[in-house]
Order: structure tokens, then sequence, then C-alpha cells
């Protein structure tokens, strides 16, 4: 058993008395062994303490090791979506043979205040970032790097790049749209537009219905929710004297911090204010209040962007520019209908 | 003597109908495995070529394209150069078109295209936005798969492919600023239709972004929103650039600016969208963002097949990105 590290091929070969090809072939699972044969190579192999060396794995199985990027403040949160969004990928790269490397990126790092440095020199052949982040940074890794790279929730101008995006601008329209549709025409927005991507596509969504149904946009119910500058992940708000009798909320967990802030006030929802949401990863404010919102497809943002940097790492076609990949309306009960 | 023998022999034979032994060899549903198998197996004993059968059911499906009149009157029509796509797309997937303009009058009056009637079509393709409730009967009355090309309508159940007509004019706009741009107008009629409005809403999440004031006086329309006549004015002040919601309004402004005096990019600076303006001297020099036509056109009739073929892939909107054509319309300042 101490000898585990040096046995050889060979040696299994000589014990079984077949040749050195053979067991190559019965262990990389190829083609042309029997499987009485394939077992029996096995079994010695483990009795021997054989153990297959990691290069021989990875070629025989094409698999790629993948770097995948997200900021720190997205761990950091709880739930956290763009995790989910990771485990999926991950669940999605290990069906295709493939392995991926997590790097959580601090926010000193995103903002390049140091050397840059990323996946400490981990021989990879392509990246996924995760969620929005600095794009002084994502231009740097794109730089840095030989291999191709999807964004995955975040999209830039940048040709050269694929970005897989759930279809915020759309999606934000379509809740809001129930709104209108119940009856309301006072509605405002929570949420920082200024402060992610995405959160500027929803107010651009929330307007866009407002500007369709000719109903006028007050700047006061524009509620920010968060930091403007992207790096915040604390949310917090106050609500205007006056209230508009809907809300469009730019994420679920702002959604349930409003409807706390409303019962604060004595207002109940949906009796006195109808909120809806978008999604935060399946959050739940309680069982009582399930909040009329928008969930992304994760698993298919997941799928779409492995398959496609699969395509890229592959050398088929070049990179498309932004995807937008639809989800669904999630009916709660938190619209009420009015006359 | 193989090759003489007809799908009509083997029904003949095993009095059954032609259809099902055709869905029998094609693989198609609604017949039992039972009575496949025994086709099969005549087929086989007759000398049937099975491999023949394939490519013939592969080949010949009739995709109907419908475009409304009203675009194909404006100029060297963009829809027309995108049924050409469809109808190259469909060729290289062994499938023919059948074209029918729809007439304003027509589409009023709710009544259905003839293709629907006289032609066994498998699928249909319709370019350009038409009215909601003849969408509407088309998809319920044509009995076909129904794929909406370059528009889409809410609340009816088919699939749409489209040109990103956010994130395209958002990229035109960032196009500008990041030339140092700050006045920067926007040209379109939003009320006119969806795309349109999709497209200033680019223009504007660019705008917001870049903490730029959204300026009335610079939202000009381009067009008659009920009889799509166009007309551009020029605004008493001008901006440095202007961001328009298509080239033929791009050729329009430069027209006017040019009888006003101004040079192009040298005093304003204009951006488009389609990448696709004939016959006007601004056509070599307009930046543009690119509609991807062969793009769409491979998408549309990819899924109209799909479904064709039976595949019950949820419905919703593929959009198509593309990138900026890069030429000589805008001055860096």
């Amino acid at each position: 058993m101490g000898q585990r590290k040096n046995v050889k091929l060979g040696d299994i070969a000589q014990a079984l008395n077949v040749s050195i090809v053979t067991v190559s072939n019965a262990l990389k699972g190829k083609k042309g062994v029997g499987e009485e044969l394939r077992s029996e190579i096995m079994k010695k192999a483990q009795e021997l303490g054989y153990q297959m060396p990691e290069r021989v794995i990875q070629k025989e199985y094409e698999s790629y090791q993948i770097g995948v990027v997200i900021a720190e403040r997205y761990v950091k949160e709880f739930p956290s979506f763009y995790m989910d969004i990771y485990k999926r990928v991950a669940q999605e790269a290990t069906k295709k043979g493939c392995l991926t490397v997590l790097e959580v990126v601090s926010e000193e790092k995103e903002r390049i205040l140091q050397n840059f440095s990323i996946f400490s020199g981990i021989p990879l052949r392509g990246g996924i970032i995760i969620g929005e982040m600095n794009p002084e940074y994502v231009k740097k890794m794109k730089s840095e790097s030989k291999y191709p790279i999807v964004c995955v929730d975040y999209y830039g101008i940048s040709n050269d790049m694929d970005y897989i995006v759930t279809d915020s601008y759309r999606g934000m329209q379509l809740v809001t749209q129930i709104l209108v549709d119940a009856g309301h025409k006072e509605i405002g927005f929570v949420g920082t537009p200024s402060a992610t991507n995405s959160i500027m596509d929803r107010y651009m969504g929330y307007c866009k219905v407002l500007q369709k149904n000719h109903l006028k946009e007050h700047p006061e119910w524009v509620i920010y929710d968060r930091r403007g500058d992207g790096y915040g992940y604390h949310l917090d708000f106050e609500l205007p004297q006056n209230l508009p009798t809907a809300f469009a909320c730019n994420c679920d967990k702002t959604a349930a911090i409003l409807i706390d802030k409303l019962a604060q006030r004595g207002l109940k929802v949906p009796e006195d204010i109808s909120v809806v949401g978008f999604d935060n990863g399946g959050f739940k404010k309680n069982e009582a209040i399930q909040i009329t919102t928008y969930e992304s497809d994760q698993r298919a943002m997941a799928q779409i962007s492995i398959n496609t940097l699969l395509k890229r790492i592959q050398g088929k076609e070049g990179p498309q520019g932004v995807r937008f990949v639809e989800g669904t309306i999630i009916p709660g009960n938190t619209v009420k209908i009015i006359e | 003597m193989s090759d003489s023998v007809k799908l009509k022999d083997i029904a003949d034979a095993l009095q059954v109908s032609i259809v099902t032994v055709s869905n029998a060899l094609s693989g198609k549903r609604g017949v039992s495995e039972e009575v496949r198998t025994k086709i099969i197996e005549k087929a086989e004993q007759m000398g049937y070529s099975r491999a023949k059968y394939k490519k013939d059911s592969e080949s010949g499906l009739k995709i109907g394209v419908i475009v409304p009149e009203k675009y194909l009157h404006v100029g060297i029509s963009f829809y027309w150069a995108m049924y050409q796509m469809v109808a190259y797309r469909a060729s290289k997937k062994q499938s023919f078109t059948v074209f029918e303009m729809l007439p304003t009058e027509e589409e009023k009056k709710g009544e259905l295209p003839k293709i629907l009637y006289e032609n066994s079509i498998d699928g249909l393709i319709i370019i350009g936005w038409v009215e909601k409730s003849y969408v509407q009967k088309l998809v319920a009355l044509s009995n076909v798969p129904v794929v909406l090309l370059d528009f889409y309508v809410e609340g009816i159940a088919c699939d749409a492919v489209m040109s990103n007509n956010y994130i395209g004019m958002y990229k035109m706009t960032r196009y500008l600023i990041e030339r140092g741009h700050k006045k920067i107008a926007f040209i379109g009629t939003i009320e006119a239709n969806e795309n349109i409005m999709d497209r200033y809403f680019g223009y504007r999440k660019a705008m917001e972004e870049a903490s730029l004031p959204l300026e009335k006086k610079w939202l000009i329309k381009d067009r008659d929103a009920e009889t799509g006549d166009m007309e551009v004015e020029l605004p008493d002040e001008l901006p440095t650039a202007f961001v328009c919601n298509c080239d033929l309004a791009a050729g329009l402004l430069y027209d006017k600016l040019q009888k006003a005096g101004y040079s192009i990019p040298k005093d304003i600076s204009i951006v488009g969208y389609d990448n696709y303006l004939f016959a006007h001297p601004f056509a070599e020099q307009i930046t543009t963002y690119n509609v991807d036509m062969e793009q769409m056109a491979k998408a549309a009739v990819k899924i109209l097949i799909k479904k064709i073929k039976g595949s019950d892939r949820h419905q919703g909107i593929k959009y198509i990105d593309s990138s900026i054509v890069e030429r000589n319309s805008v001055r860096r300042i």
C-alpha cells in the first residue's frame, strides 16, 4: 500500500497478462475491450492502488476547466440570487463534463486598486462572470485572459463577448401592466436605476408601461432603495408622505421591505396599496403574502451560458452580443383590483 | 422496379390511408406501434426506399409569408429584403415559401389571406406589425404554427423573432455619449409602433445612465402615427447629435440639415438604426445599428420548422442582437 503512487499501467498489464494498451483503453472507458476484461482490469487497478493522472481524465472527457467570477457583495447577501445561478451553472457544467473554479472578487480587487490577478494561474479554457461588475474589471479580465468569456445577468456593449441576461426590461413591463390592468393609475417605482444595469432596465420597462398607457411619471414616486454606484447591497429607503395606489419594486427583497414600511404606517397590502416585485431567487416574504412577481428562468440562463461558452471554446461562431432570456409571471396576492 | 413503388401501393396493400402510411414512415404521431411496424415491413418488402421517403418528407415544406402592404410602399422596402432572406433560408432547409401581400383594407376588414385557403401551407410567417385582432384571428383560424418576424403582440400564443430594439438603440446612443456628445435628440414617433417606443427607451436608458437631461424639444416626430407618412422637422435649437429610430428618418433629417446649410458630421452628428438605406447619398456615410436580417430570418425559419415538426417548445420572443456599423456620420467633440 505504501507504493500506491508508483503503480504504473505496466504493472496492471503484467499482473493480468494483457497489453498496456488494453489496460489504458479499459481504464479510460474506450472501446475495444470486452466488458468482462474491463471490470477485471478495473478491479486489479483498484487492488494495486493505481490512480489515474488528472491530465488523462481531462483529456479523455474533453473536460474543460471554467473559471467563474462573482463579486463579493453578491455572495454576502442571503439568499443570494447569483450564488443560485452559480449553482446551476456548475450543475450544467458538470453535465457537460466540465469543472468550474469559483473566484469571489472583493470590492478592492474589483475596483482594481491592487494588481490584477485572477484564478492564480490555474489553466482555464473559458470564463463566466455572474452578475454586474465594474466594467473596467470585466474589460481587464477579457484582455488578460486568452479564453472566451460569457457574462451572465450583466451586459456591456462590447461586440466580442456574449451576454446572457434576464429580460428585465420586458419582465418589468409585464408586472407593471398587471397593475395598470387592475385599474391603477398612480404607480410608483422602488429601486435605484443608476445602481445597476438591470435596475435601470426594470425602471425603463416601468416607464414604458406608463408611457404606453398615457400615465404621468411622478419623480417623487421613484424611490431609491440603495447606493447609486453599484457597490452597495444594503437596502433601505424612506417613503414619501403622499403615496400612489401601487408600487412596482425592482426586486422582491425591496418589495418585502416596502410591505413592512407600509405596515408601520398602518397600510395593508393589497387592501390599501398594491405591490409587484421582480425575482430574487425565490425570496418569500411569508406564507400569507405572496408577492406578484416576475421570475427569471435561472435554469435556462445557466444552460444557455454553458452551451454558448462551450461553442466559443470549440471555435464555433463568434460572440453574439446580448441575449435576453425570458422568465415567467408568478401571480401572488399583492395586487388589488380598483375602480 | 423499387423506384416505382409509391405510398399509395403500400396503402392499398394494407387497406389503410395514404396519410397513415406517410405518418408511419416519417415517424409522426397518430399511428399505433402495431400498424407502424406492419407498414414499415410492407414497405421494405415491396422495395420502397425509405431513405428517399425521408428526404421527401423533410423537403417541400410550404411556408406562407405575409407582408402588410403598407410596408411595401416605402422606397425599396426593408421588409421585402427581409422576405428575401426568409425565402433563402427556407430553401436552405429544402422548403419553399409562398408570398402574399396583405392589402391594408383587407387587414382592416379582417379578411384572411388567400394562401390559407388555396395552398396547403405547413406554417406561416408574418413580417411587420399587423393589428392585434388580425394576428389573433390568423393564429386561431390558420391551424398551422405562426411566427411573427420583427414584431410582437402581447397576449397571443405564437413565437416572435425581433431585433433587440431596446439594446440596439442603447448601444447607438452610448456610442454618441462616448464620443463626447451631451445634447442628443431622438427622432421617431414613439406612439407609431412598439418598435419605435422600445428604441426610444434604449435611447433614454443611455441618457439617464450618463445623467444627461431629456429635453422635450428634442423628442422629435418623424411620421404620422396613423398614415405612416414620414416627415422630419428641425427643432428651433439644434443638439450636437441626433439618434434616429430608423435610417430612413436619418436620410430625411440629413436632407433637411443639408438644405439648412449644415454639414455632417462636421456640424451635426447623426446615427441611425437598421443599416438599410437605399438610393440615398447618406447611405455611404451613416453610422448605424445593424439589424441582422440574415440571423432573424434564419431563426424564424428554424423555429417555424421545429414547430411544424411538432416541437412543443414554449412560445416566446427571440431577440437578435447585432453590432454597430461604423461609417462617417459622427464627430468626436
